[in-house]
């Protein structure tokens, strides 16, 4: 334990930690201040703050989370989790378009990267509260009002949901998923970039064990607060879904935001183009049915179950 | 060595790999066909003898070569947290 720098950290005041390095256990810290945090992936606004603004960025302990969580913040008004290709980053950015400006903090690798060090046994102190402060840090207050905080996690990120849950105990928190053999075919016609390159049927076993994993992580994932959505239901009306989802009354205004959220794709800004689907080949459809679908199912009879009983996240 | 499952593991068949995550700490491994079985046979508190003996009935493998193989599989569940392995009582 090194004694804490509180001139460094004096100022840090506004700053955002954007990287975790596990090699020295150090938070990399960027000035952000006067950018907005509404790009569909964190990394991008990231990307954006570096070609306009590049000044150099701050390393210190973790101390300095603890240090800094005196700051302002809100806290996230939705955490969205997901088992991936089930329309998450529209989710977040409609949530995100409810009130501007809001701050949308999407799979940004600081998360994942202290999560991972912790599970690893890397981390002296708690998870929790180191968490909770480096999520509190993306939400400072530099405006004055920011409208909603959204949090969109990773598909892999998905078995940390307890963790989130015990950092946050009140948040929003909501699982989106959709139909395994839709989500494989998806994944199958456009992979994601695993850690490593892998040989094409290497790469099937990994797309199916990370889909399997975030369904595992979803269905042991107990929780009064966490909402279910089925990507049909965001797909045929995503107004109606979010607005049930955050328990509010669009105004037409908020209307007009979120209808231009839906008319580009999130990941490529390019308008929306259906897609012929291909076949599934008979073993993962195997796959999907027999392992997949259970906990697919189970996960939306607990939406059901929800809808009947009335319950829901609150939303300020 | 006494050898026992530690925590609680989910697990599901994906084809050819057995997923299994914990539900603890949300770690997780996946394990080959043989693998599986292990697992399987470390439903109970066992040690390593019991299992190779198991093993070498079951697949084609020389008793030498099964226990090379599964000491080597027993440090990794183990260093995943998800066996414990403890000397055998007296």
């Amino acid at each position: 334990m090194t004694q804490p720098d509180s001139h460094l950290y004096s100022r840090l005041r506004g700053w955002t930690p954007i990287a975790f390095h596990p090699e020295n256990g150090t938070v990399e810290w960027a000035d952000l201040r006067g950018h907005n945090f509404d790009q569909p992936f964190f990394s991008r606004t990231l990307e954006r703050w570096r070609a306009q603004d590049p000044r150099p960025t701050v390393h210190t302990d973790l101390q300095a989370l603890a240090a800094l969580d005196d700051e302002p913040s809100v806290e996230p008004d939705l955490i969205i989790a997901h088992p991936s290709r089930c329309g998450s980053t529209l989710l977040a950015r409609l949530a995100a378009a409810t009130v501007a400006p809001s701050i949308l903090i999407s799979e940004p690798e600081i998360f994942a990267a202290l999560l991972n060090h912790n599970l690893k046994g890397g981390l002296e102190a708690p998870i929790e509260p180191i968490l909770r402060q480096v999520v509190r840090a993306h939400g400072r207050i530099h405006s004055g009002w920011e409208g909603r905080y959204i949090v969109k996690l990773p598909s892999n990120m998905s078995r940390y949901l307890p963790v989130f849950r015990r950092a946050f105990p009140d948040a929003p928190m909501v699982w989106l998923q959709r139909r395994p053999d839709e989500i494989l075919e998806s994944n199958l016609n456009n992979p994601a970039r695993p850690p490593t390159p892998l040989p094409p049927e290497a790469m099937v076993r990994w797309i199916v064990r990370r889909l399997t994993l975030a369904f595992m992580a979803a269905a042991t994932f107990v929780d009064d607060k966490i909402a279910v959505l089925d990507y049909r239901d965001l797909a045929l009306d995503p107004f109606a879904s979010l607005a049930g989802l955050m328990h509010f009354e669009p105004t037409p205004g908020d209307l007009a935001r979120m209808h231009a959220v839906t008319q580009l794709h999130g990941h490529n800004n390019r308008p929306y183009t259906p897609r012929e689907k291909q076949p599934l080949p008979k073993g993962l459809q195997a796959i999907a049915r027999e392992t997949l679908d259970p906990m697919y199912r189970a996960l939306g009879a607990r939406a059901q179950r929800r809808a009947f009983t009335g319950m829901g996240p609150p939303c300020r | 060595m006494q050898i026992s499952r530690n925590g609680d593991w989910l697990s599901a068949d994906t084809g050819e790999e057995r997923v299994m995550m914990s539900v603890q700490s949300g770690n997780y491994v996946t394990l080959s066909r043989v693998g599986a079985r292990i697992w399987e046979l470390l439903e109970k508190p066992t040690d390593v003898t019991a299992v190779c003996a198991r093993l070498t009935e079951e697949f084609d493998v020389t008793a030498d070569m099964c226990r090379a193989d599964v000491d080597v599989f027993l440090r990794e569940m183990e260093t995943a947290k998800a066996i414990v392995m403890e000397p055998s009582p007296e």
